[in-house]
């Protein structure tokens, strides 16, 4: 029994309890997981998105063009010298110009597009993959494809016009013409988009109203105008508002096709901002005029996000 | 189980975070403080090994420049990759590049005319001075005198060599000598002469133009500064912006109505290679530009006028002609940790070797010895133009530009008067443009002092 007595433990199996620090730490941990878990994905998305439009803000107070100085702060140097700057209006004129010819065109076009590959017909599945593909194809590719075509000694769009008789004209190389031309690229690439969300908008319309509207009488014209229409609209503004934004946007077609010119006469807002920064090394004044841009989408996604609330209310 | 699978989870998710916090706070270092080795013992592979990335503006050598890269290896052991870019993406790139520090390129490419006052002010450039004056760095035979002085000087910016050209910018006259002869006319001297001439030629009904000149705005600066100086003007006088003075004015009218009454349709919109394209097509009687185009027009699988092709100095108008000397050329990424060996590529791709191998095949080589060599003088197939641009060097000034920064937009706003010229305005619209523009440059020109 002495032997027993003084005999040590017998080991256990047991494991032993965690240290009192290490398990408040586990406990901290398993509280706030729900945190700690999509951090790296939050700090990626803050330094892509939060960061860059943060340095630009604050580089829009400076003046930089690079190098070994550091950026020097104007205050609000930048903002006074845009607002005078007839470069800047300018180049939100053209843009207002560009974009409301394109969107307006767009929606019309994508629209009709949308009622036509509404109905059944031979052929319909292969007819609409086809329309989609300026919607796929590179923007850059594309626009130097549409350069070609716009020259107006060897382009295809002058032959085509003066084989019926038209004149010669300069597309993209005359100033009152080049935005108009331009609109029709961006609208050529576009329009598929807008078919796309109208035509997912009138599956999903209820049978109801076009049933009732051909039991009251009523013409094809007549139920668009009355039934379809209304009930699109909300539809309709989601997609305008898409367009609206990216068209504000736009860089890579005018960049491409004539870079501002000839002259300024298709310098955009983007395209007056790029200039400015990148190509003359005025990065502080070149991110102001991308914050007014910036403003720009804001206030055009407020003002449509308002009207689609009010046609969705109506 | 599930808490141990809890755990590693928090850990993984700890890590990654940690690692995205420290890779986020990274910078990149380096910077070039001349050259490396200071002995004066010249050997080729001291490099051996290395590695170095040339990343330039294509101007047409990078075909050249690769087809060459395996002998450059063999002779130093250094492995070069080469990132070559059109112009225009390239002026846009590399100061976003030079900007952020980068040090991912070694050798850069530099239009002093256009860069260097900025690069300057900004910290971009690496003196070559200490590489050339040491017999460590640079071979015995390298001989930086065979480029002539006025070449020499257009690789200087404050009185630093920061570049050296691969080419030899100037401009001159390309004509159609049949067209020319069948209109029983002598070679036109002076602009006025040119406008006859352009006249007499000029039929747009069978798609033949008179004149083609380059009309996007800052681009129009390189021919017109031809243009300028003959008419007696400057880009800037006493410290003021001349873009108004009445020679200027008499420039750019003369610019515009050349290109408006006598271009092809859309000259206004005019890339810079687009006159030598349409003349290559025998679409143009006679365009004003530089001396790169020869290689492309004389080949008859790429032009249809090749063996028609007269070529002469610029006009003279009320001065004597004066056409601009100037071109693109390799420096050192100031950012580079590589910078001998970068020297080292510079100093092979710029060799009396590869100057007087390239000059065979037309390249405008600024070295003097490559238009001298017999090699060339007997296979030289136009030598009209190699006279001319020879004679060209002779009368040459250093500057295309208004000496302002930034270059760029100096261009642009000197340029936009050319292009309106070009579509049209004369008289009192387009003086009123050139005074617009005028304190534009004036604008900058304050913003320098």
């Amino acid at each position: 029994m002495a032997q027993l007595t003084e005999s040590p433990p017998p080991p256990t199996r047991k494991t032993p309890a965690p240290q009192p620090a290490r398990r408040r730490l586990l406990d901290v941990l398993d509280r706030y997981d729900r945190y700690i878990l999509p951090a790296p994905a939050l700090i990626v998305v803050v330094a892509m998105l939060a960061f860059p439009i943060g340095y630009t803000i604050y580089l829009s107070f400076h003046e930089w063009s690079g190098g070994l100085r550091p950026p020097e702060f104007v205050g609000l140097d930048n903002v006074t010298r845009s607002l005078t700057d007839g470069q800047f209006w300018g180049s939100i004129w053209r843009t207002v110009y560009f974009v409301t010819l394109s969107v307006g065109l767009q929606v019309v076009l994508g629209v009709g597009a949308a009622l036509l590959f509404h109905q059944r017909f031979p052929g319909r599945g292969m007819a609409r993959t086809l329309f989609m593909f300026p919607m796929i194809a590179t923007p850059a590719a594309v626009a130097l494809v549409w350069k070609m075509m716009f020259d107006p000694t060897i382009g295809i769009l002058n032959y085509l016009v003066q084989s019926v008789g038209g004149p010669t004209l300069l597309w993209v190389s005359d100033a009152n013409l080049v935005i108009p031309a331009l609109a029709i690229v961006d609208t050529w690439m576009w329009t598929p988009l807008v078919m796309l969300i109208v035509l997912a908008g009138l599956a999903a319309l209820p049978q109801e109203p076009f049933e009732a509207a051909k039991v009251d009488g009523a013409g094809p014209l007549r139920t668009f105008v009355s039934v379809t229409l209304p009930l699109l609209s909300p539809v309709i503004l989601v997609a305008a508002l898409f367009r609206l934004i990216d068209a504000i946007k736009t860089f890579d077609i005018i960049k491409v096709i004539t870079d501002g010119g000839p002259g300024t006469a298709s310098e955009t807002l983007n395209l007056y901002a790029f200039k400015q920064g990148l190509s003359y090394l005025h990065f502080g004044y070149g991110s102001m005029l991308l914050v007014w841009l910036t403003l720009l989408v804001f206030v055009v996604a407020i003002v449509f996000t308002r009207l689609r609330a009010r046609t969705d209310q109506g | 189980m599930k808490r141990s699978i809890r755990s590693m989870t928090r850990t993984v998710a700890i890590a990654l975070t940690a690692t995205l916090a420290v890779t986020a706070c990274g910078a990149g270092g380096g910077g070039n403080q001349g050259p490396e080795y200071t002995g004066d013992t010249f050997d080729w592979k001291r490099y051996d090994g290395q590695s170095i990335k040339v990343y330039v503006a294509d101007t047409g050598q990078v075909e050249s420049l690769r087809a060459g890269l395996a002998e450059f290896t063999q002779l130093t052991g250094i492995t070069v990759e080469i990132e070559g870019s059109d112009v225009t993406s390239y002026r846009q790139n590399l100061p976003v590049r030079l900007t952020s520090r980068a040090s991912d390129f070694d050798v850069m490419a530099t239009f002093p005319e256009v860069d260097g006052l900025q690069f300057a002010k900004n910290g971009w450039y690496t003196d070559l001075g200490p590489y050339l004056d040491n017999p460590g760095t640079t071979h015995p035979e390298y001989d930086f005198e065979d480029f002539r002085a006025g070449i020499r000087k257009a690789m200087t910016v404050e009185d630093k060599t920061v570049t050296v050209l691969w080419e030899m910018q100037t401009d001159l006259v390309y004509y159609r000598k049949d067209l020319l002869k069948k209109a029983g006319l002598p070679v036109p001297t002076t602009f006025a002469e040119w406008d006859a001439a352009a006249a007499t030629v000029h039929d747009p009904g069978n798609r033949l133009y008179g004149f083609a000149l380059r009309g996007i705005p800052y681009q129009t600066t390189t021919p017109f500064s031809s243009f300028l100086y003959a008419h007696c003007g400057e880009w800037v006088t006493d410290g003021r912006a001349a873009l108004n003075t009445p020679e200027a004015l008499k420039a750019y009218e003369v610019y515009g109505q050349l290109g408006a009454k006598y271009g092809p349709p859309g000259i206004s919109g005019f890339d810079w290679p687009v006159p030598s394209q349409q003349f290559a097509q025998g679409n143009v009687f006679a365009f004003l530009d530089v001396n790169l185009f020869v290689k492309d027009l004389e080949d008859p699988t790429k032009s249809r006028v090749a063996g028609k092709i007269g070529y002469t100095t610029v006009p003279r108008a009320d001065c004597d002609p004066a056409p601009f000397v100037g071109g693109w050329g390799y420096g050192i990424n100031p950012f580079s940790a590589k910078g001998d060996a970068a020297w080292y590529f510079i100093q092979w791709a710029t060799g009396k070797q590869m100057n007087h191998a390239l000059k065979l095949t037309g390249w405008p080589s600024p070295r003097a010895s490559a238009w001298e060599s017999p090699e060339f003088t007997q296979a030289d197939t136009t030598p009209e133009f190699t006279q001319v641009v020879l004679s060209s060097t002779e009368s040459a000034r250093a500057r295309m530009n208004p000496p302002v920064t930034p270059g760029v937009e100096a261009r642009e706003i000197a340029g936009l008067v050319a292009n309106k010229g070009l579509e049209g305005q004369t008289g009192g619209a387009l003086k009123q443009t050139a005074d617009q523009q005028n304190s534009k440059l004036q604008g900058l020109l304050d913003a320098m002092r």
